[in-house]
């Protein structure tokens, strides 16, 4: 029998539903009940600053999964995963032939912190490709751009010596007409 | 809050004219039905009363009748004392893999003492296979257990053939006949059982009483020693005002079985009705046709049928997650299991069992319920859908 505590959790479970934009997701699934459990983290530097849960399963699944992720904000990562069944059973009182759902529980946790690690893993190592892109972009833009500088200058200059040319042409041919005359 | 209660199939409650007839017996004839004096031979006249009462509704002659504390201890009488009485024969039993848990259990137990039982399949329907029934038939099998219907789908077994297959092979037929009394016509005769286990709390008698049938000429071994009642096979004083509201409850229920079926038969196929047009991914689990009318068993996906029966409690709606005496353990049904209903079903199956003072407003706010709990429970499920239903 479930107190009323656990029901009033149960009528209107805080946390309930998906998670937009969420660092870490982990799900697990118990092969013997059937219970499937998905945790959603979301952390700002390593804090969790929220968690959401969708759990198919009994009561005390349903119970676990809300009580937990109530008690995850705030916590750091590293924090997090030194938790232990008793952060949910410490706040609620479950029946003791449903304590085992904790650990279910747990174990979407651990998956959700698994992910989340996974996840900025793989962002770390685009954050450091996209630099290595960058510079190398930026040394071609820069050697393109000075080999056009270059380019251009020697344009310029051929132009200038063009322009000087026919200067001195038309001083001549000035000179020239001046002495037939 | 509204309520509706819909586990009758668990039990049901005990009706005016029951307990009626139960009264005098708690305070006017209260001697011990054991005893000689006039006080116990007044009590002795109630019990046999109630003793002709439940022979007649099914069949049987009355000292064919023998009272029990329930229906668990009338399955435990039948399959341990047939076997013990019968071991001279053999030491093969064979059941199926959906009987009620007072039979499995039993069975469990004489097989550690050396009996051997074979578990029968059932198909998805929940029928026993009269073929698979036949191939494991051995020359030392001396008990066939078969429940006639099934507590959990409501599924009727092919009793009469099964027990026909039993005696063609000279070995005995036990029934447990719990769920069937009262809603379906039993004539333990027509029908060829030799042992039957009833039941009076389900047909709107007191609980804590029931009753096995015990075919004349049966041999079948006491199971409680201590006491010289119903004829030195059942020791314990009798408790005179239960079976008195048994043989009533029995009576009755059998006198109005076609009305009240039909009255339960109407409401229950409005209400499969409009399950199927308001909830998506459902299905019924058991035989289509050969069924009771009361009991129905309904697979919603996405959902756990723990946390679906919690929620429509919370709305004042009682109803069962598999049997209720397996209610508060985590383990799947094993009588879905053995019918192999897909998983993504049977964790969402609930029973629905409906009595004969079931009201049309009762089930039309039931259904109301329904479709806002399944869909407040798919809401936040780990398992979603996408297009559509089929």
């Amino acid at each position: 029998m479930y107190s009323e505590k656990v029901l009033e959790i149960f009528k209107n479970p805080p946390h309930a539903g998906g998670l937009q934009a969420s660092s870490g997701v982990g799900k697990y699934v118990d092969e013997v009940s059937g219970d499937q459990i998905k945790i959603y983290i979301k952390t700002k530097e390593d804090v969790i600053v929220d968690s959401h849960f969708k759990t198919l399963g009994s009561v005390a699944s349903i119970v676990c999964s809300s009580v937990l992720c109530s008690n995850l904000i705030g916590l750091t990562i590293k924090e997090a995963e030194d938790l232990d069944e008793s952060i949910i059973l410490n706040n609620i009182d479950l029946p003791a032939d449903k304590e085992y759902v904790a650990i279910f529980v747990l174990n979407a946790l651990k998956l959700a912190i698994e992910n989340y690690y996974k996840e900025k893993e793989k962002e770390e190592k685009e954050g450091k490709s996209k630099t290595a892109k960058a510079k190398s972009v930026k040394k071609q833009v820069s050697k393109e751009a000075k080999e056009y500088a270059e380019e251009v200058k020697e344009k310029l200059e051929e132009e200038e010596d063009n322009k000087q040319v026919s200067k001195t042409k038309k001083a001549f041919e000035e000179m020239f007409s001046a002495w037939e005359d | 809050m509204k309520r509706v209660y819909l586990d009758n199939a668990a039990t049901t409650n005990v009706s005016q004219d029951v307990l009626n007839e139960m009264i005098p017996a708690f305070n006017v004839v209260y001697g011990n039905s054991n005893s000689i004096h006039s006080f116990g031979r007044e009590a002795i006249n109630l019990v046999d009363r109630a003793r002709d009462k439940v022979a007649k509704a099914i069949g049987a002659k009355s000292n064919e009748i023998y009272f029990t504390s329930g229906g668990t201890e009338a399955n435990n009488w039948a399959i341990k004392g047939i076997a013990h009485a019968n071991k001279d024969k053999g030491k093969h039993i064979i059941v199926s893999k959906i009987e009620h848990d007072s039979v499995l259990e039993s069975c469990k137990s004489l097989e550690e003492e050396g009996f051997e039982v074979t578990y029968l399949n059932v198909d998805s329907n929940g029928l026993v296979s009269l073929a698979e029934l036949m191939h494991e038939i051995r020359r030392d099998t001396i008990l066939i257990s078969i429940m006639a219907v099934n507590n959990e789908v409501g599924t009727i077994q092919n009793v009469k053939a099964i027990a026909k297959t039993a005696h063609e092979n000279g070995i005995i037929f036990h029934t447990d006949a719990v769920q069937a009394v009262g809603s379906i016509k039993i004539d333990v005769n027509d029908m060829e059982i030799d042992v039957m286990s009833m039941s009076a709390h389900k047909i709107y008698g007191p609980k804590g009483v029931g009753a096995l049938y015990i075919k004349n000429g049966i041999k079948c071994k006491n199971l409680i020693d201590g006491g010289t009642q119903e004829r030195g096979l059942r020791g314990g004083t009798v408790n005179v005002p239960a079976v008195v509201g048994f043989g009533k409850a029995i009576e009755v229920a059998v006198r109005d079985i076609i009305v009240n079926q039909q009255k339960i038969k109407t409401i229950r196929d409005y209400f499969v009705r409009q399950i199927n047009a308001r909830i998506p991914y459902m299905r019924v689990n058991g035989h289509q046709y050969q069924k009771v009318q009361g009991i129905l068993n309904v697979g919603f996906e996405m959902v756990d049928s723990e946390a679906l029966a919690t929620m429509l409690d919370l709305e004042g709606i009682a109803v069962s997650v598999g049997s209720a005496c397996m209610s508060g353990v985590a383990q799947k049904s094993h009588v879905l299991t053995a019918m192999k209903v897909p998983e993504e079903y049977s964790k969402g199956s609930i029973r629905f069992s409906f009595g004969r003072n079931i009201s049309k407003e009762d089930i039309d706010y039931t259904l109301d319920k329904l479709v806002e709990v399944v869909s407040r429970l798919r809401a936040i499920s780990a398992v979603t859908k996408t297009g559509r239903a089929k």
